[in-house]
């Protein structure tokens, strides 16, 4: 019974607001939306009133906003993807009324449009005027083999048909600009071990963690890494190592930072115990202290791919000649927002792929620690 | 009330004369800088001298904030003493070192490695160093191998065998106590000492593992230092007891600062002993002459006295007689110098 009122007010106040609109425009909603809170704000605050009306409508108003209610499989489904279907369903909306008035629309593409963007630059080559032919010169040979012309037949066509569509991935635009990007977030990744040695160092050696604990924390850890780009530019040159330097900067001192901490958490007592199992000092650091540490030192990691990836799309769309953010701010000046967008999904996606690979590879330990 | 003794001079000769001093303590002192460096530095350990045979196993017990700890570490080696010096088998101890095995009260163990790479961990660290799984791999796994069977052995004996592939998050605390002994005794060191290493641990594991302890030093040539809060342990286990306290006076009559030795006796009944001497008069009898001679005075004038009673058994127009003695404020320690209870005559 109390579900019917309650969506029978909600119909009600729909229907005002509807009225509001049509008639007075936006101003109506407005009054009418005041006057709405006000009464409800008086009505609620009357404590007797609360009462009641917590005893009548209690299953319904406690149901979603009580601590101890939690919603079922489905309804945890349906809710949580709520906010995608939202933007989706409104961003389609909205792109489709644009497309209407203007079919030439260039600032927001239909999904049709993005994913036909994303066939362009992902199965056809780059230059739609080359064939394959002339980036693979030895396939013409390859396919006038004997042993080859056998697969050419209707039924096993189709396998000469996937071998020669892996063959464009290579070639087209979208592998070139993350292969190029993909380098430089590896070669920023394989510096960053050095952060993850130094912070081992540092919580294991004392006089080591005297000399580099202040530098970190107050210097290194406090300069932006963007406003220091374009003297990056500038010792290093123009090309791949500037943006390399500018990723490492940017998150060198947060990861050494916290692996020291995690490093010089470790017990005392461990160590000591260590000793006397006749460990050297580079022995307990390795052996001893970086196993247990390293699970919590690969998150760390992984939290701060989200900046490494700023620096890096910041820094390619400033001065590159490949690469997904080189891409992206590039067809900007052409306000090829299909492209745009299908590039973001994609890097995206990326991020996710990698955020879950090194997730799942902190999974696999079989251990858990003792406290 | 007993009155707080007067400080002992050492006596070495309560150690067994027949074996060689393994470790050798003269005029130990330790201070450790107060809370606010202006009041300048607190002395905890004072003048300890101690001389420990081989092959005893010799217990340390001593109220709770008194340098049992610190007593601990110096002799380990991870702390150096202020004052005094500290030898075994001859050589001064500056740093722990293989020779002296220790067992704490948690973290017994490795977590990132299983039961039997945790046993074997010593013998790999003192003969293989740290690149050579990469230029000598040969040599390493089959030095590795030959560990792996060494620690076999020990962990059979220990009755470890089952749980020799588990990580050590999947043990009990029992076992994993009696892997980190484990670990200590496949060393072979001069010393193992061990800071309240069944302190953790439920009474009927105690029990067990007190038993167990006692077998592994009986079987084998073991020193052992045993530092425990636990009376009836104490008396147990050790074939020697030495109490740490810094409720004493000195023989001039100034205040006490820092730690003593105030006990150092031989327990009379040959170690191992059955568990049934709990419950024999010499146990209890040594039990009450520590507890007089090494606790906190005037925890036992409160017993004494104390009077109290509940607010709700006080009927109207009754006065409550909660009497609580003066002494009651110092049951929370706020150290030595604080206090205002006279030992000499029972009074404040």
């Amino acid at each position: 019974m109390a579900h019917y009122l309650a969506y029978s007010l909600l119909g009600v106040a729909y229907g005002l607001l509807w009225t509001a609109y049509w008639l007075f425009g936006i101003a109506g909603v407005a009054i009418v939306v005041y006057t709405i809170a006000t009464a409800l704000v008086l009505i609620f605050s009357i404590q007797e009133f609360q009462r009641q009306m917590r005893n009548a409508l209690g299953s319904i108003i406690h149901r979603p906003f009580s601590i101890m209610r939690r919603p079922g499989p489905r309804a945890a489904l349906f809710l949580s993807l709520l906010p995608f279907a939202t933007l989706l369903f409104s961003y389609m909306y909205f792109s489709e009324q644009r497309h209407r008035e203007n079919p030439e629309d260039k600032f927001m593409p239909t999904i049709g449009k993005i994913g036909t963007a994303f066939l362009k630059v992902t199965v056809l080559p780059e230059n739609e005027k080359t064939t394959l032919y002339d980036h693979y010169p030895w396939l013409q040979d390859f396919e006038n083999r004997p042993g080859v012309q056998r697969w050419t037949s209707l039924d096993r066509g189709i396998l000469l048909s996937a071998f020669r569509m892996a063959l464009t991935i290579p070639k087209n635009k979208l592998w070139k600009d993350t292969i190029a990007s993909g380098t430089r977030f590896l070669e920023a990744l394989l510096l960053l071990s050095f952060a993850v040695l130094l912070g081992l160092y540092m919580g294991v050696f004392p006089y080591w963690e005297s000399v580099w604990l202040k530098f970190m924390t107050y210097s290194a850890d406090k300069i932006a890494p963007l406003a220091l780009y374009p003297i990056l530019i500038l010792v290093f040159g123009v090309g791949e190592l500037n943006k390399v330097a500018l990723m490492v900067i940017g998150t060198f001192p947060t990861i050494c930072l916290d692996t020291y901490k995690r490093a010089s958490s470790v017990p005392r007592e461990q160590k000591i115990k260590a000793m006397t199992l006749a460990a050297s000092n580079m022995e307990i650091a390795h052996l001893i202290v970086f196993p247990q540490i390293f699970p919590d030192v690969m998150n760390t990691i992984r939290l701060s791919f989200k900046p490494l990836i700023l620096f890096l799309i910041a820094a390619e769309s400033l001065g590159a000649n490949a690469g997904l953010g080189f891409q992206i701010f590039y067809v900007r000046r052409f306000i090829q927002m299909d492209l745009i967008i299908a590039y973001v999904v994609w890097l995206a996606l990326l991020t996710f792929l990698v955020d879950q690979a090194v997730l799942a590879w902190i999974r696999r330990r079989r251990w858990t620690l003792t406290t | 009330m007993a009155q707080a003794p007067y400080c002992l001079l050492p006596d070495t000769a309560k150690r067994d004369p027949t074996q060689p001093i393994l470790l050798d303590i003269r005029g130990l002192w330790k201070r450790y800088p107060q809370g606010d460096s202006r009041a300048g530095m607190k002395t905890v350990l004072a003048g300890v001298d101690l001389a420990i045979s081989a092959g005893s196993f010799v217990t340390i017990l001593g109220p709770t904030g008194c340098g049992k700890s610190t007593l601990f570490r110096t002799i380990l080696g991870s702390e150096p003493p202020d004052q005094g010096r500290i030898l075994v088998n001859g050589i001064p101890v500056t740093h722990p070192n293989r020779d002296r095995g220790v067992v704490f009260q948690t973290h017994g163990q490795f977590p990132t490695m299983t039961v039997v790479e945790n046993v074997a961990l010593g013998l790999r660290l003192e003969e293989t160093r740290l690149l050579t799984p990469i230029l000598r791999p040969f040599y390493y796994y089959g030095k590795k191998r030959v560990h792996r069977r060494r620690a076999m052995e020990y962990l059979e004996r220990f009755g470890l065998a089952d749980s020799a592939g588990k990580y050590p998050s999947e043990l009990s605390g029992g076992m994993q106590q009696r892997a980190a002994i484990a670990q200590a005794v496949i060393m072979k060191p001069d010393l193992i000492c061990m800071d309240e290493p069944f302190g953790a641990l439920d009474e009927s594991t105690r029990e067990m593992m007190q038993l167990f302890i006692l077998e592994t030093w009986a079987s084998t040539d073991m020193t052992i230092l045993f530092v425990t809060h636990s009376l009836e342990e104490a008396l147990y286990l050790g074939t020697r007891v030495i109490v740490l306290s810094q409720y004493y006076t000195n023989s001039d009559g100034t205040p006490a600062e820092g730690a003593k030795i105030v006990y150092d006796a031989p327990i009379p009944e040959l170690s191992p002993r059955k568990p049934e001497v709990k419950y024999e008069p010499w146990f209890n009898e040594m039990m009450q002459e520590i507890r007089s001679q090494g606790l906190d005075p005037s925890v036992r004038q409160c017993i004494k006295d104390f009077k109290l009673r509940h607010r709700l058994s006080i009927r109207e127009g009754e006065e409550a007689d909660v009497e609580i003695p003066s002494a009651i404020t110092v049951l929370r320690p706020t150290g030595p110098e604080k206090r205002r209870f006279d030992p000499f005559t029972g009074k404040d």
